[in-house]
């Protein structure tokens, strides 16, 4: 045992100082001594001698002074800050891993991180007795959690507030942190104190100052999601279908509820059976044309004599993108078959304006639309858009046009184009077209002899497409492939790739754009200053603005290891810090005293 | 205004005591007066508050504006060492100028020791700044933030209540001139393929910069490039070489004055793709055709094959992008061979091209001759009048319905014919027994009554029918002399070829018609006697087909004669082939060109010497003049040659029908060290699964185990810190379709060096500061921090204090007590021992000097 806040011969004094001072308060003779009188004078001079003086009891309680002796001590003693151990010199600086595997829960009930966080407790009571300590908290990103403190009170606030990440901690990162502290607080470059590792991985980094690492953790089973995600299905509009594997990462069978839902809806509410390490893939299906938030999870797992140990790995989300129309402004004064086949379409948003409207339009207005179908109609002067289909072109349009070829025959394709590839023009029969004057770098989708008659042209900026014949005056547009042909001409003009239907790794960063609220998993605005967060760890699906983005760890799924040494937790302590022990005993005390002193048990 | 904060909160439930203080002291049985009750309950009680408050750490804080600052300073590549050296005898002169300000130091660091990243420095500050001060970190950097850790360490910081602010570095001096920043190589290319690659150069300010690329070791091309401060584009075009594999690209920049040389060289894996397969099928035999040797040249690996070693099944194209048939009859091809063909050109978008040579077009065998852009040349009309011979079957097979059909095929014939032809019939069967010589139009019923006397019965003797045609057949040249043998069976061929040939000879033209199945034979005859050969599976259909060729003449199959090709329709895959000053070639099979078909080249009067169409998928082009006979020994020796079949062959390529794989490599954010492989399949389901393969350095390339994350997504994770490069394809297609690399050549804080001002921006903004110019300026403005003073142990020592004086106020001499109890205590005069008993009677002399407060009666 020793004492924080004062020497420990102080402390004896000055417990010997306030003994002395009790044992003289309990000298003092408060009440008359019982006396045998005989007469008057007797009595007088009985009652002389039973007057209160000071320092002249001769019957002290001893019980009370006991106590009294007790409660002075005690008082004196908790001044000194008592702490079970002896104190260790210099900085310590506890690296605390508070990564995805520090939240398993052990046979023993309570988690990992708890067990650290008991563990710190006492090596803070420890060190601060003659030293000083700090706590790196070692996530996916190093940070100091508590600034070097010679109080161990310092730490209830960080470690009442400690959460893991759902990623894996950067242990490396945290030791050369913690590294760089001792060595700072020593002054000369000399390290002095101590490295405290709490962790369930083992340490590979070299450090300066000595290293004491405390294995947490032991082997533990779980059963867990190893992928999720979905994906829209590009053959059918709407639908999206969602793919899931659990795994068990226990040697023995297990069983799981796996649920999927897309915001309230569920896709999938099975109970499915594990056999020990097996992986079973389950998948659902969706239709949404808006944007799907979908969360998969494991619910009443079980495993063969074992249990469950890691949360985590049993929640993982997935965003299937709005089929977010593309918005289609057809200009035309009447053409049945592009409609039609834009009609078709149900992914199409389709706008419909008169040429003469066209004219009042600006670049800014044209801008809320993906596309512009122009027939037989060109944008007006100054007025640019980024995709532009044009069927029967006119003369001040985009293309220099040429002759106006009668009967034309389509003899040459560029098949390998994605406006025309997988079609086929072998019998498509042409009553006129205006023949279209190629320009540099243009791709000539269809030939009549040496005449180009649709062209894709690709600017800088913005994508055309060109067919220089009317609807009206092909067959084309009766055959099955005319309105593939016209979605293939969107598909390319608005250049719309899909994204990478997985989840984003945890530890990269998240970007909003200016004015746009970053929102997390539960909803909660998360203040960014320069509207970033530098890095995500917790897995969900976050909201920058009125997107959504979601964030999971199922790439981290996997078997928990027994910790960095195999062994067990080191020791754990059931007493709460001594000074508190102190301080219910001193209170038990002065109240016990107080009682019985009222009761008249102490005279 | 001072605050007041409880660090351990749970404690202050202790206070509970100071009411059960006062509890117990109500009725007390200790003997107080009043007012000195009162007075030691109120203090034991506040003793009682004392502990507990000490127990819940009670602090209190006031303001100060004292102020303690720690600078971290960036110690990667990217800051020039004199920089930093200045910088610290900034801050070093700015101490000793300001000491009313704490500072706090980096500990020195042995020689040769690694200085810590300016993450780890920050952090330090954070955790060693004194917190009964303003704290302040000044953090020295250029901004550029890769992974992030620095903003996070802002952050950090500035959550636990420092105030971080930036000071821009790195650009006095800039630690480098110029750096390959960036290197967009193509991974996927062709062989003797030439492609653009695109460095990124990074300058420090403008200057002149020499290009470099080499290709394994060798350089491959070089360029000039002026260089602006900041990223600009360079240009290099490197044609790549023809062998297949691995190749190693390099790319270096060198600028004079350039400092730091480890950030001018960039090396990238690029995968050059075999040469493109030709199919070739020729005849048997003879040399190898020259069109061999000219695509080879043409970096294309060709295979000759003859017509009979075709595959049978379309996937046995899967490899090959281009199937050319060189001078061969296409009817050596077998029904099975030309679907497979046709099929692979249809649906699997295959390049065929023909070269007819001397050989004649026809309409036949249908499966090929359908997807050809020409068909058989034109019926030419002829001013002579036609002597008409034909020769009808009528063999035992014939008999029923084919019989009856002949007959009325032959009948309506002489009925189309002109009114100035003759017509004359042999009917055979084991013998041409039955015949009538031409007769002019006026005895055409003569001529009909004999067609409907012909029953069927017995063989079959092609031979001896085609020599009784021959036999009654006139030589008037006025005539043209045309035979149709009608026909369902098979005869001796020896003597039925001579037969031909002889009647043939004479320029007698023979059209030949089965009823039924294929014939050899007959289709022998008619390719000898230059006439069509038809095959109607019933004899409906028989009557026109021998009407028409009653009516028509067959014009020779081809013309031998010098021509010049004249490029009548240009295909922009015969970009750059002038035929202009071509030779001559001296011949050319005739043929007309089918609706839909483009006619690139012409040759006599007009005919397709080129055509050419999209066919399915596909295309197929004809080429009606020779590449290997004499026609083409004038073109063979020009340089023409060569251009327009490389030309040709190159725009036949197959192309691709499937969207490739997309193949992302990213940094795995949790794991530096690792890279993230992601293949998303166009499609989402599993299978087919991509084939993908890894090559690291020059190795040889290695299957990628990958696993699957999504519906047609797979992703494995891939050790960074050396060059690699993943391909893939779907398993339809033979060769890689997509490809992408990942290398680190140099340290990526090298790449682009000075201060990027907007992620400066975004750090101080992060760090509650601003970006400062001096670290002076940290210092000048006022702070306010909060300075919390523990009150555990003056609270404590207060607490001592107070229970003393509790415990003298008990056991103090109370003289309003003591006067008033010794009456009381006379009465145990008479009991000793000393004790008391709640049944002993008042004393009868008690004097009380004033009231004792009832709960002391039963105490006294």
């Amino acid at each position: 045992m020793s004492f924080a806040a004062l020497p420990a011969a102080l402390v004896a004094a000055l417990i010997a100082g306030a003994v002395l001072a009790v044992v003289l308060l309990y000298l003092l003779r408060r009440t008359p001594r019982p006396q045998v009188v005989s007469n008057v004078e007797f009595w007088l001079k009985a009652l002389e001698n039973s007057r209160p003086k000071w320092l002249a009891s001769i019957r002290i309680p001893l019980i009370a002074l006991l106590l009294s002796i007790l409660v002075a001590a005690a008082i004196v003693f908790l001044a000194g800050d008592p702490r079970f151990g002896a104190g260790v010199r210099g900085t310590t600086v506890v690296v605390l891993d508070v990564g995805r595997t520090m939240g398993a829960r052990e046979e023993s009930g309570g988690r990992r991180i708890d067990h650290a966080v008991a563990e710190v407790r006492r090596w803070a009571e420890r060190t601060t007795i003659t030293g000083e300590v700090a706590i790196v908290r070692a996530g996916m990103r190093a940070s100091v959690l508590l600034p070097v403190t010679d109080a161990a009170s310092d730490l209830e606030a960080p470690l009442a507030a400690i959460t893991t990440d759902d990623g894996p901690s950067d242990l490396d990162a945290a030791m050369a942190l913690a590294d760089e502290i001792v060595v700072a607080r020593s002054g000369d470059g000399t390290p002095v104190g101590q490295i405290v590792v709490l962790t369930d991985h083992p340490v590979r980094h070299a450090t300066r100052t000595t290293q004491l690492v405390l294995p947490i953790g032991t082997s533990a089973d779980t059963i867990g999601i190893a992928s999720f995600s979905a994906r829209r299905v590009p053959t059918a509009v709407g639908e999206y279908t969602v793919r899931i594997a659990v795994q068990n990462y226990a040697a023995r069978e297990g069983h799981a509820h796996v649920v999927v839902r897309d915001g309230d809806v569920s896709l999938l509410d099975e109970t499915i059976q594990l056999g020990g390490h097996e992986e079973r893939v389950l998948s659902a299906e969706g239709f949404s044309s808006a944007r799907a938030e979908l969360s998969a999870a494991l619910t009443s797992i079980g495993i063969a004599g074992s249990s469950d140990a890691l949360e985590v790995d049993d929640h993982a989300y997935a965003i299937v993108d709005a089929l977010e129309a593309t918005r289609v402004l057809f200009v035309t004064d009447g053409d049945p078959y592009v409609e039609a086949a834009l009609t078709a379409h149900p992914g199409l948003e389709v706008d419909r304006m008169g040429t003469a409207a066209l004219a009042t339009q600006s670049t800014a207005s044209l801008a809320h639309y993906h596309a512009v179908v122009l027939d037989h109609a060109a944008l007006p002067a100054g007025v640019e858009h980024a995709a532009v289909v044009v069927f029967d072109p006119i003369d001040r349009g985009p293309v220099a046009l040429g002759a106006t070829l009668r009967n034309p025959r389509v003899t040459g394709v560029l098949g390998s184009h994605p406006v025309i590839s997988g079609l086929r023009f072998d019998t498509v029969h042409l009553d006129a077209a205006r023949a279209i004057t190629e320009a540099s770098g243009d791709d000539v989708l269809m030939r009549s002899g040496d005449r180009a008659i649709a062209v894709a042209r690709e600017l800088p900026r913005a994508r055309l497409v060109v067919f220089g014949f009317a609807t009206d005056a092909t067959d084309l547009v009766r055959g099955e492939s005319f309105p593939l042909l016209v979605h293939h001409a969107l598909a390319w003009a608005t250049d719309r790739t899909e994204p990478t239907p997985l989840a984003r790794r945890l530890g990269g960063p998240l970007l909003a754009e200016a004015g746009q609220e970053l929102r997390g998993p539960d909803g909660e605005t998360i203040d960014a200053p320069a509207g970033i967060l530098p890095t995500v760890a917790r897995a969900g699906v976050y909201h920058v603005g009125e997107r959504a983005i979601a964030y999971g760890g199922t790439d981290l799924a996997g078997a928990l290891g027994a910790g960095a040494t195999g062994g067990t937790f080191m020791t754990e302590s059931a007493l709460p810090p001594l000074a508190v022990l102190v301080a219910i005993g001193l209170l038990a005390l002065m109240l016990i005293e107080w009682a019985l002193l009222h009761r008249g048990k102490l005279e | 205004m001072p605050t007041i904060t409880v660090g351990f909160v749970l404690a202050l439930y202790g206070l509970i005591a100071v009411p059960l203080v006062v509890l117990l002291a109500l009725r007390s049985k200790f003997l107080l007066s009043p007012r000195r009750r009162v007075m030691a309950t109120a203090t034991r009680a506040l003793a009682v508050a004392l502990v507990v408050l000490a127990i819940a750490d009670l602090r209190i804080g006031w303001p100060t504006d004292a102020l303690a600052v720690a600078t971290a300073i960036d110690a990667s590549d990217g800051i020039a060492p004199e920089e930093r050296a200045a910088l610290r005898q900034s801050m070093t002169q700015l101490e000793a100028s300001r000491p009313d300000v704490r500072f706090a130091h980096a500990a020195p660091r042995p020689r040769g020791e690694p200085e810590p990243t300016v993450a780890s420095a920050l952090g330090a500050a954070t955790a060693t700044l004194p917190r009964d001060h303003v704290r302040r970190v000044i953090v020295a950097t250029d901004g550029r933030d890769e992974d992030g850790s620095l903003a996070s360490a802002v952050l950090a910081a500035h959550e636990d209540g420092i105030e971080v602010s930036v000071l821009p570095i790195g650009d006095r001096p800039p630690v480098d001139l110029v750096s390959l920043a960036a290197f967009d190589a193509p991974r996927l290319v062709h062989a003797e393929e030439t492609v653009d690659v695109a460095p990124t150069i990074f300058a420090s300010r403008e200057t002149d910069t020499h290009l470099e690329a080499f290709l394994d070791g060798a350089s491959v091309a070089t360029a000039e490039h002026h260089a602006l401060a900041g990223d600009s584009n360079a240009r290099l075009s490197v044609r790549f070489p023809t062998e297949p594999g691995i190749h190693e690209l390099e790319v270096a920049v060198s600028a004079p004055g350039d400092a730091v040389s480890v950030n001018d060289r960039w090396r990238a894996l690029v995968e050059v793709l075999p040469k493109p397969r030709v199919l070739l099928y020729h005849d048997a035999g003879g040399a190898e055709p020259t069109l061999v040797a000219t695509l080879r040249d043409a970096g294309m690996e060709v295979e000759v094959r003859t017509p009979q070693q075709a595959p049978v099944d379309v996937s046995a194209y899967d490899r090959f992008a281009l199937v050319v048939a060189d001078e061969i009859e296409l009817g050596d091809f077998s029904d099975v061979q030309q679907t497979a063909l046709r099929r692979w050109v249809e649906d699997e978008g295959g390049g065929w091209i023909r070269v007819t040579g001397g050989r004649p077009v026809r309409s036949t065998p249908r499966t090929l001759r359908e997807i050809e852009p020409i068909g058989p040349p034109p019926a030419q009309p002829e001013p002579r009048p036609l002597e008409l011979v034909i020769v009808i079957d009528r063999s035992g097979s014939m008999s029923g319905t084919p019989m009856a059909q002949a007959r009325s095929a032959a009948i309506a014939a002489v009925h189309a014919l002109r009114l100035d032809a003759r017509v004359g019939v042999v009917a055979f069967s084991g013998q041409a027994d039955r015949t009538i010589a031409p007769q002019p139009m006026s005895q055409a019923t003569a001529v009909i009554n004999f067609i409907r006397s012909i029953e069927a019965d017995g063989g079959t003797n092609i031979a001896a029918a085609i020599q009784a045609a021959n036999h009654i057949m006139s030589h008037d040249d006025r005539y043209i002399h045309h035979v149709i043998l009608i026909s369902d069976g098979e005869s001796e061929e020896v003597s039925a070829r001579a037969a031909a040939t002889a009647l043939a000879g004479r320029g007698v033209s023979i059209s030949t018609i089965t009823i039924g199945s294929y014939s050899g034979l007959l289709a022998e005859i008619a390719r000898i006697g230059r006439g069509r050969y038809h095959v109607t599976a019933s004899a409906a259909g028989l009557s026109s087909l021998v009407v028409s060729e009653a009516m028509a003449r067959q014009p020779p199959a081809q013309r031998q004669t010098t021509f010049v090709a004249h490029e009548q329709t240009h295909l922009t895959m015969l970009d750059g082939v002038e035929f202009g000053g071509a030779p001559a070639l001296t011949g050319h099979a005739l043929a007309t060109l089918k609706p839909g078909a483009t006619q690139a080249l012409t040759a006599t009067e007009g005919m397709p010497l080129l055509a050419h169409w999209h066919r399915g998928l596909g295309q197929v082009a004809t080429f009606t003049s020779a590449t290997s006979g004499a026609w083409a020994d004038g073109w063979r020796s020009a340089p023409i040659f060569r251009r327009f079949w490389t030309a040709l062959a190159r725009g036949m390529l197959r192309h691709r029908t499937i969207e490739p794989p997309r193949i992302t490599i990213e940094r795995d954010p949790a794991h530096a060290d690792r890279r993230v492989v992601t293949i998303v399949s166009p499609f989402p389901f599993e299978e087919p699964a991509p084939i993908a393969r890894i090559v690291r350095g020059r190795e040889a390339p290695a299957d990628l185990e990958l696993g699957v994350v999504g519906p047609g997504v797979w992703q494995t994770t891939v050790p960074s810190g050396f060059t690699f490069l993943v391909d893939a394809r779907l398993p339809l297609d033979p060769e890689p379709t997509s490809a992408a690399g990942d290398e680190t050549p140099y340290d990526a804080e090298l790449a682009r060096f000075g201060p990027d001002h907007a992620s400066l921006e975004r750090l101080a903004t992060l760090g509650g500061g601003s970006v400062i110019g001096s670290p002076a300026e940290a210092l000048a403005t006022p702070g306010e921090a909060l300075v919390r003073m523990p009150m555990r142990m003056p609270l404590l020592f207060a607490a001592l204090l107070v229970y003393l004086l509790s415990l003298l106020l008990v056991r103090m001499p109370d003289r309003a007590v003591a006067s008033a109890a010794i009456p009381e205590r006379i009465s145990r005069i008479s009991m000793p021992p000393r004790g008391r008993t709640s049944n002993a009677p008042p004393p009868p002399m008690a004097v009380t000097p004033k009231p004792s407060p009832p709960d002391d009666q039963e105490a006294a």
